[in-house]
């Protein structure tokens, strides 16, 4: 039985950026602004504008597949908040809609794309 | 760390980032910016900053006005910057928008503000509908026997008709000339104590006055001030009441004890600013009064004929209002003008946007999206026409009120009226609004594609250039009924300048010496005072011909001064020999051979005695031409003897008629009795050609207060001045209709030129056909200047016409001019036609000019 829908399809980079977190808090971290940006460079291996994770990440609220609050940070931050994300049940849902769909249509062209990791 | 690459940090990204947000974005960047500052040094850090801080601005900007949710606020703001790119596309066209809507609206509320306050607008003073001025003119008085005009004068005293009564005349405390009127402004006038309370005037400050303060000091005598004086010349003093003030040129040096302020716009009569409490006088002196309960002023005009009672209202207001009406049908003419060619300009504006409008409908935006920006665009002009007009509307109304002449504002309150501003603002905002959405009415039902091949708004664009074509012919006869105005009034201004006045007023001084005065405590002292006064009088002449520059004087009435309009008019005049026919009617006044000189009258047959032969012999006169011709039926009229006020004279003389009032009235029938010392008040003095008119001014002065030691001349004035004064509304007329057509001018040159040019690019196709089947470029050329001929041939018939009968409208106000006049109806033409020929030239040229091949590749 697939997944109830999202209300809208994820777009590539939303769905990049969701992973990221989920990367980030899978190893324990706390996911925000710097850390989701620094996951999707390190394993990208390019750089992403500061302001489009921002964007993203507010969108994604919006969206209702984040959830945010603030929290104390380091005090190099000067006494500025981090705002800390985790993705929500709808977001790990929308998640799997998109993925899956890209290994629908993907599966039986290994051939063709050969190894994607 | 650095703090000012903070303050940086904090200043950008708190205009870009959302505020909610600011704060965690910022410390993410600190939080990046130690690290990076660890592993790649402080400089390599902050170059990275920076390139950190544009980016977040771009992304978070690109956000703001992405179309998919933008707050209302951000598509308002998004909408303006839209508006003020397009208008700055067409700068030019954004620009005479502007300036036309403003200085209309301007013009608009300067002239209306000043016709309101002239025509409209409540006297300043509560109790005016009950008040009338009462006035008995002289020759009414002269034509009753005593025992009437007796009775007249018992009925006016005792009647019941009025219940209070007041006075109020022009005060003589000011020397003529003086700083105090000059500087001042000052308007002093003499007042009974009962007239504020009967004009229902409180004083804003202190008092009004009492029968204490009739009594007349030299030091401090009681005054009340108006408000424009006490807030020009004592700023507003709140302690001004009990304040004794100097007012420079006060006759003696006189001084003022304020006693009270008056209210804004309180200025009965004429504009008064300085007022002083009469003397009580007989209970028939008075020319101010209160209708009783019950009466109205057609019940006491009855009771009175021949004395004239005026409404408060009327006899404030100006007599002109009929001609102040057809002011105001100018500049409505002109508002009009103004917004046909807003009307065209819009119009012309919306069909060059079809294109744009048609690829905004294809992307995909609403037609109310396109609806909301053009509103937004309206806006935007409006505001910046409304400011425009905010600006120079109370510059506008002082420069109207200025021009027009001051009999006719004094005393009333002619300020730019912010009704009749608000009022004007809304109309053209309103008028900007519909006609900035009307062509988007079409736009709207037009299919994109048809408006980006300009079918749908072809069809529409050649209907409105009909429509274009016709407004611009009613643009200029409008235009052309203005010019005609304008030169029928430059023309009445001229020929009333021009008359002949009989005598030459250049470097003519004229004097008014102190009024007869009778004091003493008996006869005796009487007599002598009045010997005094008859002596000094009688030295005055000479004494002024002692003073250097001076080549003639003589006693005898001055030209155009307040004093010749009620005084010696109306005798009756009979011929010796011939009592039985009915008496004639002329002016009578005396003078001395001396005026005669003075005046420079020219002597038509026989000649003025001397001093000397005036001594004895029987009183001879002078007559003018006028009455001359008159007493001709009964003989030769030199040597013919006259009989006025029970005395006899023997005509020696005929001069040719000079005008005494005013110059656009004709000649009356005058005698003049010849003294040879002059017995009144009135003197005049010739200044030579070479001699300095300040010196010699300040001579006569000096001489008359060494002739006059206790009581100084009353008036020493230019007489070329008061006949400027004599002929003001005219000048006033021709400026205010001058100024009106003078706008309207660049107006029409607009109109022409947007015409024609929308005309052309509409044509563009047509054009270029021509061209290519073998048009020369003189053919086009000569065609496009034929349609601009064509509509001011239209517009000057349409408008000469119009213009003929605005001059009939306004004939009594014309002097020597018929309303069919040629030079007149030259001028329109000439004007129109240059005007047209130097706005069709252009677009013409640009016509002739056009490449047929990419005139036919654009396809419009």
């Amino acid at each position: 039985m697939p997944d109830a829908p999202v209300s809208s399809p994820l777009g590539e980079f939303e769905v990049i950026v969701l992973l990221a977190i989920l990367h980030v808090l899978d190893r324990g971290d706390v996911a925000y602004g710097s850390s989701v940006r620094d996951e999707i460079e390190s394993r990208g291996g390019r750089p992403v504008a500061r302001g489009a994770v921002y964007i993203t990440l507010d969108r994604l609220e919006e969206k209702g597949l984040l959830s945010s609050r603030q929290a104390s940070g380091p005090p190099v931050r000067g006494n500025r908040p981090r705002r800390l994300f985790k993705v929500t049940a709808a977001g790990v849902r929308g998640l799997r809609q998109s993925l899956g769909l890209v290994a629908r249509m993907q599966s039986g062209l290994e051939p063709v794309l050969g190894d994607l990791s | 760390m650095k703090p000012w690459i903070w303050r940086l940090v904090e200043r950008r990204l708190r205009r870009a980032v959302p505020s909610d947000r600011a704060a965690t974005v910022i410390g993410d960047l600190l939080e990046d910016f130690e690290r990076r500052a660890r592993q790649h040094g402080r400089l390599g850090a902050e170059w990275w900053l920076r390139g950190e801080i544009r980016s977040l601005e771009l992304s978070y900007r690109g956000r703001a006005f992405r179309p998919s949710r933008p707050s209302r606020l951000a598509g308002l703001a998004f909408d303006l910057r839209l508006a003020v790119r397009s208008l700055r596309r067409q700068p030019l066209q954004a620009l005479v928008i502007i300036a036309t809507v403003g200085l209309a609206v301007a013009v608009n509320t300067a002239l209306f503000s000043v016709f309101d306050g002239l025509l409209f607008r409540p006297l300043p003073y509560p109790a005016a509908d009950r008040v009338v001025h009462v006035e008995t003119p002289r020759e009414v008085l002269l034509a009753m026997s005593n025992d009437e005009r007796t009775a007249r004068a018992g009925a006016l005293v005792t009647t019941g008709l009025f219940d209070r009564r007041a006075y109020a005349y022009n005060a003589v405390v000011l020397e003529d000339g003086a700083e105090g009127v000059e500087a001042w402004g000052l308007r002093p006038a003499e007042v009974s104590p009962t007239l504020f309370p009967l004009l229902g005037v409180r004083p804003l400050r202190g008092r009004l006055f009492t029968d204490d303060d009739t009594t007349v000091t030299m030091d401090r005598r009681p005054a009340i001030i108006g408000f424009d004086l006490w807030r020009q010349r004592f700023q507003g003093d709140p302690d001004i009441v009990g304040r004794v003030i100097e007012v420079p040129g006060a006759i003696f040096g006189r001084r003022f004890e304020v006693i009270g302020v008056l209210p804004r716009d309180a200025g009965f009569p004429k504009g008064a600013q300085l007022w002083i409490a009469g003397p009580p006088r007989p209970g028939d002196d008075f020319n101010v009064a209160g209708l009783a309960d019950g009466v109205t002023i057609e019940q006491a005009r009855a009771t009175f004929p021949g004395t004239e009672m005026t409404g408060l209202r009327d006899h404030i207001r100006p007599d002109g209002a009929f001609a102040l009406a057809v002011l105001l049908g100018a500049t409505a003419l002109l508002l009009l003008v103004a917004w046909v060619q807003v009307a065209a300009l819009l119009s012309a504006r919306t069909a060059g946007r079809a294109r744009e409008l048609g690829v905004r409908l294809a992307i995909g935006a609403s037609r109310a999206r396109l609806v909301r920006q053009f509103a937004v665009e309206g806006v935007v002009v409006t505001s910046g026409a409304l400011a425009l007009a905010w600006i120079i509307t109370p510059g506008l109304t002082t420069a109207i009120v200025h021009l027009l002449p001051v009999e006719m504002t004094a005393g009333q309150s002619l300020r730019p009226d912010l009704r009749t501003l608000a009022f004007s603002c809304l109309l053209s905002a309103v008028g900007i609004m519909l006609l900035t959405l009307a062509p988007v009415g079409i736009i709207r039902r037009s299919a994109p594609v048809g408006l980006l091949r300009a079918e749908g708004y072809g069809a529409v664009a050649s209907s409105a250039a009909r429509v274009r074509f016709g407004l611009l012919s009613a643009q200029l006869a409008v235009t052309t009924v203005l010019l005609y105005m304008a030169g029928l009034s430059a023309h009445s201004f001229n020929a009333v300048g021009d008359v002949d006045l009989g005598f030459t007023p250049d470097r003519v001084v004229g004097v008014l010496l102190p009024p007869t005065t009778v004091i003493g405590a008996n006869n005796v002292e009487r007599r002598a005072h009045i010997d005094q006064q008859v002596r000094r009088w009688a030295e005055t002449p000479p004494a002024l011909l002692g003073i250097p520059g001076v080549v003639a004087a003589g006693g005898g009435r001055l030209p155009f001064h307040a004093s010749v309009q009620s005084g010696g008019v109306g005798s009756s005049l009979t011929v010796t020999g011939r009592e039985s026919d009915n008496p004639l009617v002329v002016d009578y006044m005396a003078m001395t051979p001396g005026y005669v000189a003075a005046m420079e009258l020219r002597v038509v047959q026989g000649s003025i005695p001397g001093t000397n032969q005036l001594a004895d012999g029987p009183p001879r006169a002078v007559v003018n031409q006028t009455l001359a011709a008159q007493l001709a039926a009964f003989g030769p009229v030199l040597g013919q003897r006259v009989t006025i006020n029970r005395r006899e004279l023997t005509i020696a003389a005929v001069v040719a008629d000079f005008v005494m009032g005013r110059p656009d009235r004709r000649s009356r029938p005058q005698v003049m009795l010849l003294l040879a010392n002059p017995q009144g008040g009135y003197m005049v003095a010739r200044l030579a050609p070479d001699a300095s008119i300040p010196g010699s001014l300040a001579g006569i002065r000096a001489t008359l207060e060494r002739v006059w030691p206790d009581n100084p001349a009353r008036e020493v004035m230019l007489v070329s001045d008061l006949a400027d004064t004599a002929i003001a509304d005219y000048r006033a007329r021709a400026m205010l209709l001058g100024l009106i057509g003078a706008l309207s001018l660049p107006l029409a040159l607009a109109g022409i030129v947007g015409a024609l040019s929308h005309s052309i690019s509409q044509r563009l196709r047509e054009i270029g056909i021509r061209m290519a089947l073998g048009a020369e470029p003189r053919d086009i050329r000569r065609r496009v200047l034929a349609r601009a001929f064509t509509a001011v041939s239209i517009g000057l018939v349409a408008g000469l016409a119009g213009g003929v009968v605005m001059g009939r409208l306004m004939s009594a106000y014309l002097f020597g001019v018929q309303p069919v006049d040629a030079w007149t109806t030259i001028g329109s033409v000439a004007v129109l036609v240059v005007i047209a020929w130097a706005a069709a030239i252009v677009p013409a040229q640009r016509a002739a000019r056009v490449d047929p091949a990419t005139a036919l590749r654009h396809g419009i």
